[in-house]
């Protein structure tokens, strides 16, 4: 019984296999952005606390994620979409422009439709 | 030995390089009430502004018109406008009445889209249906298409600076040019209720996708009814059908316009519609459960 | 007949215990990646799909998957995530050795199992305990590693099986049994 060439193969398959899927998630860093009118800003991921407009908006940042915890806006859709955490999660407030998400460069899909 | 090992070496790095094709970069903005964002190949990102701008005079056009419309009662327009009330027009005549371009009098009456949201009376309510009849002091309102519209002209002035692959996504209502690298664009419907669930995940290439749902714009009234803001101009009622229609279409405006227009109708109804339109339909009916007609399925292999 | 059951029994104790051990004894030798073990207990199983045969491997396999959590706390938790995980690379080792024997050794072998070995443990820890889809985008690099420990365990065996001649007299009843 010997080292073969066909072993060698095997665990140069069994490597590649695990560096091309590392590839497909390499870059699945999760970043979070604050949209506005203004633009897009990225809102780095540690415990904080955002004040916007005077105090009107309020935002709540942990190490996993973000939410409104006030806002001004009528309906209040984007305090109740709760923890923006997620690959794709997005908590908007439309009537005053803001929005948060959470992007990430490896989702199964390019765009959501809702 | 040492031989071996450079040549999985080799084949590591071969592994590495694999995959680099055309990379895309997403922009976002806020315009016509929702954010917008718009993909495309890294070197035409510069390209972003000129959408934006586009679509941004766009939608002030339409809202002016549409506000002095409202306020003058005249409901006589030109050039877009023209074109926006035709399809209107067009839309209203498919459904017997039931889409309406100025469904907005009674949406309004129940506070859409200013607010504050009020159950309005049945007298109000048989009011407001009665003037749309009448066409006497209504309130009309593009919303269900123009987005749609604003994305498809968005779509040809990327077409005319010679752009083959991109996609624009104005809060749902969609449009993917040409593919994404290697595939197609992917575009994945959410669930009505689950912030990470998804219906479907579909494949687009020179496809339209918009979707209608009961969760975008609602309240909630004392007794726990949920009023979202698709009304049957005839009833001036929500339809009770569906939580949320899909529609895959060659033009925003039409898979925007019938993602609406699908919502006030039953499902047979649908079935024949869809079929002579050529328009895959998913639906997620009240009953939670999901239906893929018209060849929605086909979508959703690669 | 009783002398080859007896041998195989003793054999496949013999196995049981070098596994256990083997498996109590890499819980104090700490690797530079949290959470990978050397995967040393895979030896005892590996010789025993070797030499014997795949119900005994089994035995084996089951010993470890019980015993090694009963020897070192966390009883459980432990062999829920390690039952499942162990059967499933006992079960691909011996597709793997007997499809491929002829041209491929224990090196490769142990790079197998523990490739499979850590992708169910991962299954199973995220539909019992970790219920995230994220964790999986930490299995890439855990598999890369385990392969790389898995070829080492391997090599082991392949060692050990080279010497094992010398015992022959106990167990040479293996030779018919495994092609």
């Amino acid at each position: 019984m010997k080292i073969s060439k066909a072993d060698f193969l095997v665990i140069a398959a069994l490597l590649i296999v695990s560096i091309f899927a590392m590839t497909l998630n390499g870059r699945g860093e999760k970043r979070l952005y604050l949209i506005s009118e203004d633009g897009k800003s990225e809102i780095s991921l540690k415990d904080d606390r955002i004040e916007l407009d005077d105090g009107d908006i309020i935002l709540e940042v942990t190490s996993n994620g973000a939410r409104f915890v006030k806002n001004d806006c009528p309906n209040k859709i984007c305090i109740s979409a709760g923890w923006v955490k997620d690959c794709g999660d997005t908590a908007a407030c439309v009537p005053n422009k803001y929005a948060l998400t959470m992007e990430c460069s490896e989702v199964p899909y390019d765009a959501v439709s809702q | 030995m040492p031989r071996l090992f450079t040549q999985i070496i080799c084949l590591i790095l071969i592994a590495l390089t694999f995959g680099c094709s055309e990379k895309f970069e997403t922009e976002r903005f806020y315009s016509m009430g929702t954010f917008v964002s718009i993909t495309l190949p890294e070197k035409h990102k510069n390209l972003e502004i000129d959408v934006r701008s586009k679509m941004t005079k766009l939608e002030n056009l339409v809202k002016s018109s549409s506000e002095k419309a409202n306020e003058s009662q005249n409901f006589n327009f030109t050039g877009v406008m023209n074109e926006l009330a035709e399809y209107g027009e067009q839309y209203s005549e498919m459904t017997e009445g039931r889409f309406s371009i100025y469904a907005y009098t009674i949406a309004k009456l129940y506070g859409f889209h200013e607010g504050p949201y009020t159950e309005p009376s049945e007298d109000d309510i048989e009011k407001a249906v009665d003037d749309i009849d009448k066409m006497k002091d209504v309130k009309m309102d593009m919303g269900a298409f123009a987005k749609g519209y604003i994305v498809d002209k968005a779509v040809e002035l990327l077409r005319s600076k010679c752009v083959d692959n991109a996609m624009i996504n104005a809060g749902g209502d969609l449009y993917a040019i040409g593919i994404k690298g290697d595939r197609k664009w992917r575009v994945a419907v959410k669930h009505p209720d689950k912030t990470d669930e998804f219906i479907s995940i579909v494949h687009l290439e020179d496809k339209a996708l918009a979707t209608s749902g009961d969760y975008e714009r609602f309240f909630e009234t004392k007794n726990g009814k949920r009023i979202y803001h698709i009304f049957d101009a005839t009833t001036g009622k929500n339809p009770e059908f569906y939580r949320s229609v899909s529609v895959i279409a060659d033009t925003t405006e039409k898979a925007d316009a019938l993602a609406t227009i699908f919502f006030l109708l039953p499902e047979t109804d649908i079935k024949i519609r869809c079929s002579k339109l050529k328009t895959p339909v998913l639906l997620y009916n009240k009953k939670d459960v999901v239906k893929k007609l018209c060849g929605w399925e086909n979508f959703e292999n690669k | 007949m009783t002398q080859y059951h007896s041998n195989k029994l003793a054999v496949t104790g013999l196995f049981a215990a070098l596994t256990v051990s083997l498996g109590v004894f890499e819980t104090f030798i700490a690797l530079p990646v949290p959470g990978v073990r050397l995967g040393l207990s895979n030896i005892g199983i590996m010789l025993c799909l070797y030499l014997l045969d795949l119900p005994s491997a089994f035995y084996v396999a089951l010993a470890k998957s019980i015993l090694v959590p009963l020897l070192t706390g966390n009883l459980l938790v432990k062999i829920s995530i390690s039952l499942p995980s162990t059967i499933a690379a006992t079960i691909i080792m011996a597709v793997y050795i007997y499809t491929l024997k002829k041209y491929t050794s224990p090196f490769s072998t142990g790079a197998v199992g523990a490739f499979a070995h850590i992708t169910v443990q991962f299954f199973v820890v995220k539909n019992l305990y970790i219920k995230a889809d994220a964790i999986y985008n930490l299995l890439p690099y855990f598999t890369f590693v385990s392969v790389l420990t898995g070829a080492v365990t391997g090599y082991i065996t392949l060692l050990i099986l080279k010497n094992f001649p010398e015992v022959k007299g106990c167990i040479n009843v293996s030779k018919d049994n495994l092609s």
